[in-house]
């Protein structure tokens, strides 16, 4: 077996009760959640509705700070999350694609997909201003990238290849959802966090989307940690399964053992 | 640059106030010549534009409005009671024209138009590269969506300070312009309604592009002289202005959210 990748230690979470509830007035959302994810595996994250799936992802990527616990990402050196701010977590090799759509509705589809570069400017502007032959070059080889992305997961043929100088407002949700995927492969991310890729998406899709996260495992040497409500699709794509309840952890192991746990099936898919 | 980054900021008089006070400063009192004068001014509005934006950005949308109230409010004060620089609200008298080079004398309404056009092309300039570059899609990135910016490892704090460190400085080129030209500056014109007559002309235009806060700029401008021609006297005139400022901005955030000809809706 693989080395982990992460691993969440005893973390707790907890929120005040209604909006306008006494602060001392909480309920726990996590409370004692452990979970180790493989290195170069998917792994698929299963639940009812609102358990704290998506809060457990926001934990991670630094949106929300946990209570207590401790979330340990091993790359090349471990480094301990608590400690990172939310956008250096990036720079570690964490991707995430959200539940909600979170394009940019006023940048062009290519514009969305070359925004993820981080090192034409490193940071200073006026190098736009003074260097246009350094970043002209380097727009030319990201707009190359994304388009070559595109060929290579979709095909030659896709419709976003001649919508790339459209506003990404235009664009339908399962459209949307695409560009947050294709996104990812634009960075070299060691661990995407992933909820629900399937969602919004034209059902007759789903098996290519479940091509495109073996993908990124099999050929560019990401995690794939996933949280997911279409159950043959954990099954198709995924190699390990947690199963999320009260908090905590209740059963993990193969997509087959976990959806096939008598306590799973009564308590969440309702058979 | 308020609509690319989504940065509303009302003391934007405070900067171009800086601007035209260390400009006097320099020509009256350190006897500089014009390059000196107008990089004195920048770097000066730039550096306290560096440290309000470091305090007042780690606060988030309405804090930060505040913050720049705050600081209009400060500078005011600080230019109208600090006498022995400002010289209080008597203002500062015969700033000397200044002198390219230290030999040719810019005087006269041609000259400061030339030099006026010759600073708005340097000024179109650099925000046209700017909007277009890495670096404004940045901003244009974080103004639609703060926390994807983040999820992709962008440094947004960083990014707003820049914004605002950037639009603050070229403000210090209006007040060279100003003080130079004008030749006397006190305190009243760089108070609060100043920063409100840039806002409205910002939020008028419209914001996102380069054409928005021009058109903006004629309207606001062009207003008193409409004014004028229809034949109301001054008296009345000037609060008609203030009246029909107010009641566009209000039609056109109503009608018109992204202003007569911008980009982007508040
Ligand atoms: N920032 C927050 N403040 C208060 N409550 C929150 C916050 N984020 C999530 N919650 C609550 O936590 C619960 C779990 O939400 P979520 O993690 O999104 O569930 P899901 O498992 O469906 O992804 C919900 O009841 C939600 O209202
Ligand atoms: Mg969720």
């Amino acid at each position: 077996m693989a080395r982990n990748i992460l691993e969440i230690k005893e973390l707790y979470k907890s929120f005040s009760k209604g909006k306008y509830g006494k602060d001392d007035e909480t309920y726990n959302l996590l409370s004692n959640l452990n979970i180790s994810i493989p290195e170069n595996t998917i792994s698929a994250l299963i639940g009812g509705n609102a358990t704290g799936k998506t809060t457990l992802f926001n934990i991670l990527s630094g949106f929300l700070k946990e209570d207590s616990g401790n979330i340990y990402f091993h790359n090349s050196k471990t480094t301990n999350l608590s400690e990172i701010p939310p956008y250096k977590r990036e720079h570690l090799g964490i991707g995430r694609l959200f539940q909600d759509n979170h394009i940019f509705p006023t940048l062009t589809v290519l514009e969305n997909l070359i925004i993820a570069d981080k090192n034409v400017l490193k940071g200073n502007p006026f190098e736009a201003i003074f260097n246009v032959k350094r970043v002209k070059e380097s727009e030319k080889v990201l707009t190359q990238k994304a388009t070559e992305t595109i060929a290579h997961l979709f095909g030659k043929s896709h419709e976003l290849l001649s919508k790339l100088n459209d506003k990404a407002s235009s664009l339908s949700f399962g459209q949307k959802r695409l560009i947050g995927l294709i996104r990812l492969f634009m960075s070299d991310y060691k661990l995407v966090l992933l909820d629900e890729p399937t969602a919004g998406i034209n059902p007759a899709l789903n098996d290519f989307i479940s091509e495109i996260i073996k993908q990124m495992v099999l050929e560019n040497g990401m995690t794939v940690f996933l949280i997911e409500h279409n159950m043959n699709f954990v099954r198709k794509t995924a190699h390990n399964c947690f199963f999320l309840d009260n908090g905590k952890i209740n059963m993990q192991g193969t997509p087959s053992k976990v959806l096939g746990n008598e306590f799973v099936q009564k308590n969440y898919l309702g058979v | 640059m308020v609509g690319l980054s989504n940065l509303l900021s009302i003391g934007q008089a405070a900067f171009y106030g800086i601007g035209a006070y260390v400009t006097a400063l320099a020509l009256k009192t350190l006897g500089l010549s014009f390059f000196p004068s107008v990089i004195l001014a920048i770097v000066i509005t730039l550096l306290f534009a560096i440290i309000v934006g470091y305090i007042s950005l780690k606060m988030e949308g309405d804090y930060f409005i505040l913050a720049t109230l705050g600081i209009q409010i400060i500078v005011f004060t600080i230019l109208n009671n600090w006498i022995a620089v400002t010289m209080g609200p008597y203002g500062i008298p015969g700033i000397p024209s200044p002198k390219l080079f230290g030999y040719i004398e810019i005087k006269g309404i041609e000259s400061f138009l030339m030099v006026s056009t010759a600073f708005s092309a340097i000024t179109i300039f650099f925000f046209h590269r700017l909007i277009k570059s890495p670096f404004g899609r940045d901003l244009k990135g974080l103004r639609d969506d703060s926390i994807s910016m983040i999820a992709l490892g962008k440094n947004i704090t960083k990014l707003k300070i820049q914004s605002f460190v950037i639009s603050s400085s070229f403000a210090a080129i209006s007040g060279f312009i100003y003080a130079s030209y004008i030749s006397y500056i006190d305190p009243t014109s760089y108070n609060l309604d100043e920063s409100i007559f840039i806002i409205s002309a910002v939020l008028i235009g419209g914001t996102g592009n380069i054409k928005g806060p021009i058109i903006g700029a004629i309207f606001v401008v062009a207003l008193p002289e409409l004014l004028r021609f229809v034949g109301l006297p001054d008296s009345i005139a000037a609060n008609m202005r203030m009246i029909i400022y107010g009641l566009t901005l209000v039609i056109i955030m109503r009608y018109r959210s992204q202003g007569l000809a911008g980009v982007y809706k508040f």
